[in-house]
């Protein structure tokens, strides 16, 4: 006599009580109920003796796209398609549906595949609750392991129905059953609470790739393109903040940067003259005495300053050297009008203005300056009269350039607002389909009613 | 100590050193457990192997309590419920646990908080092997599962009074690292 041993539980077929057609089982023992395939009756096939649950007349037939019976690899294991349903909320009186798939591995258990609009999720039984931080707060919290708890942010609140039933299932599935859901988010991540009568049914979830999918379950085609923007798909913009604290470095090393340039700059008066010229008397350009320029190569800047009035002036300079003749030149205009007309007073220009250039080397210059002006200030140019202005030169050696630091700072900012701003958008896009406490949901019901 | 007789099926009851017949075990229907007795795992540094079982039934399905002896001494309970796997122990009834639960309700459990999720109606349907009390005619039972927010599990068991109550953690069929557990065919674990 040897033990009696367990029967060892095997794939089989039975035929539909209903129809007649054949029924695959392929949950060894575990499912409960199963929908033919041909005629979608609903059978219980957790005894042997099986019966009839549910059956319907031209209901509305729903192909899988992963079908049943493909196994694919999930996680490292090998899971089996046994069941599809097809599930429906009703917002402001429109039907959403998304279709689910429960997958099964004779060890490891259950796990299903959900999918909306080409987005799908990978969704398991989780070993711990979440825990919220108080009544009517809408984020909970999931601590797994020893890590810090995440934060799940609700999303939305619907009850869910189920519209469409093949295959086998875990539980006692009927079209018609209707469950409170509601859906957490911490892309790529989610959590769902399902209520029904007195259970409550925690299970978290993870965004897939749809390629990713097909190439586990080695499906032929093309996965579904995802349509706008679902709830638990990671934003595909990285978060800015490291970009802004490389930012923030190169800000700070600009200014130091600067600070330094600042501190470094000679900055120091090589030549100062006090001038009057008079309009079209004589030749107007003369030297003024030579002075030093210390240091080897570094910018000379020519400050203007005048009591134009109303007028304009332009100068010529030519910065010679001493020693070898070599001539720099350049010109400055200066220009200062005022005036008063419908929109009130205006003032354009300025009547002290400077020049700058650079690479000027060191040693003994003198400056060559050739004012000029029109002859008169108005247009009465016959009976215009010579006129005199007054003017003071002050030249400068190494003048701090800081400048360029502010111009470049704005550009160093552009690359993480445009990051920010593509992040933040993506994120509002998503928080617009948003609907936490299932307002939408609520209202459409009495909106159908209302059709009635 | 109670055991069944692996020829025919008799659940003997041995106390001291008596063996008793008390009862047969009904022919088990299909059940999907990759456990079997005899099957050896680790949990929480403990090496463990499976001498026993009593198989549930409900309204929504079956769930198998293994009965566990550790190689270190001592005995707990691998609970698998549609594959998913718990491992527990019997600990002294808990006072806050006093009174009606209904699911959703929290309780707090020597400091830790505890939800409960799931109260079953069950039926023996079956026993196997050796187990650490005597058989009884016990047909309908109830249950209360509770869940922590670490992984934590509570099952009270209401066949006694006070109740039972077990105490452990949700684990998984690769944590258990198990050996000698039943091979299906076409899978591979």
């Amino acid at each position: 006599m040897t033990p009696r041993s367990r029967p060892l539980p095997k794939a089989k077929a039975i035929s539909c009580p209903n129809c007649g057609g054949t029924v695959e089982l392929r949950g060894l023992g575990t499912s409960l109920h199963a929908a033919c395939v041909q005629c979608l009756s609903i059978l219980d096939v957790s005894h042997p003796s099986v019966k009839i649950v549910q059956n319907f007349e031209n209901a509305q037939r729903r192909t899988p796209k992963i079908p049943l019976g493909t196994r694919g690899k999930l996680k490292g294991k090998t899971y089996e398609v046994l069941g599809f349903q097809t599930r429906a909320i009703y917002v402001e009186g429109t039907e959403y549906t998304w279709d689910e798939y429960t997958l099964f591995n004779p060890y490891h258990g259950f796990r299903y595949l959900s999918e909306y609009a080409g987005h799908w999720t990978d969704i398991e039984p989780m070993p711990s609750l979440p825990y919220s931080s108080g009544a009517g707060s809408t984020e909970v919290h999931l601590r797994e392991g020893s890590g810090t708890p995440l934060t799940f942010k609700l999303f939305q609140t619907a009850v869910a129905r189920t519209v469409f039933v093949m295959g086998e299932f875990p539980w006692r599935v009927h079209v018609g059953d209707e469950a409170t859901a509601r859906d957490y988010t911490a892309p790529p991540l989610s959590l769902s609470e399902e209520v029904t009568g007195n259970e409550v049914t925690w299970s978290r979830g993870r965004y897939l790739d749809g390629k990713q999918l097909w190439q586990a379950f080695q499906l032929k085609g093309s996965p579904p393109a995802p349509q706008g923007i679902y709830f638990n798909e990671p934003n595909p913009y990285a978060s800015p903040k490291s970009l802004w604290a490389i930012t923030a470095f190169f800000t700070l090393a600009l200014i130091v940067l600067m600070i330094f340039t600042w501190i470094m700059s000679r900055n120091e008066r090589a030549y100062h003259g006090s001038f009057t010229f008079a309009s079209g008397a004589g030749e107007p350009s003369f030297v003024t005495p030579s002075f030093e320029l210390k240091g080897k190569e570094d910018n000379v800047q020519v400050e203007l300053k005048t009591d134009l009035n109303n007028d304009w002036a332009y100068f010529d300079f030519a910065l010679i050297n001493e020693d070898t003749g070599v001539a720099y030149n350049f010109g400055k205009e200066v220009s200062y009008h005022y005036g008063r007309d419908s929109d009130g007073s205006w003032t354009e220009g300025d009547n002290s203005d400077s020049v700058r250039i650079g690479g000027i080397p060191g040693g003994r210059y003198y400056l060559r300056v050739e004012p000029e002006m029109e002859r008169s200030a108005s247009g009465l140019s016959q009976y215009a009269l010579p006129k005199n202005i007054h003017y003071e030169l002050n030249l400068i050696r190494g003048k701090a350039v800081v400048w360029p630091f502010f111009l470049v700072m704005p550009f160093l900012w552009i690359p993480p607002i445009f990051s920010s701003i593509r992040r933040f958008g993506f994120e509002a896009k998503r928080w617009a389909e948003s609907d936490p406490a299932g307002a939408g949901a609520y209202s459409s019901s009495s909106s159908e009613d209302d059709d009635d | 100590m109670q055991t069944t007789c692996p020829y025919c099926n008799s659940i003997l009851v041995r106390t001291d050193v008596d063996l008793k017949k008390v009862g047969q075990v009904s022919d088990y229907p299909e059940d999907a457990s990759p456990i079997q007795i005899g099957t050896e795992g680790i949990f929480e540094n403990q090496a463990f192997v499976v001498i026993g079982r009593i198989a549930y039934e409900w309204e929504n399905g079956g769930w198998n309590e293994w009965h566990i002896v550790y190689n270190a001494g001592g005995n707990g309970w691998l609970s698998d419920a549609q594959l998913e796997y718990a491992v527990t122990k019997q600990i002294p009834w808990v006072d806050s646990l006093n009174g009606q639960l209904a699911a959703g309700t929290m309780v707090d459990v020597g400091g830790k908080l505890y939800t409960a999720s799931t109260i079953t109606m069950a039926n023996y349907r079956a026993v196997e092997g050796e187990l650490p009390f005597e058989f009884w005619d016990k047909t309908v039972c109830q249950f209360v599962d509770l869940r922590g927010h670490d992984g934590s599990f509570l099952t009270i068991d209401y066949t006694e009074h006070p109740p039972l109550l077990f105490s452990g953690r949700m684990t998984t069929f690769e944590e258990l690292r198990l050996k000698n557990y039943r091979i299906f065919d076409g899978w591979q674990p």
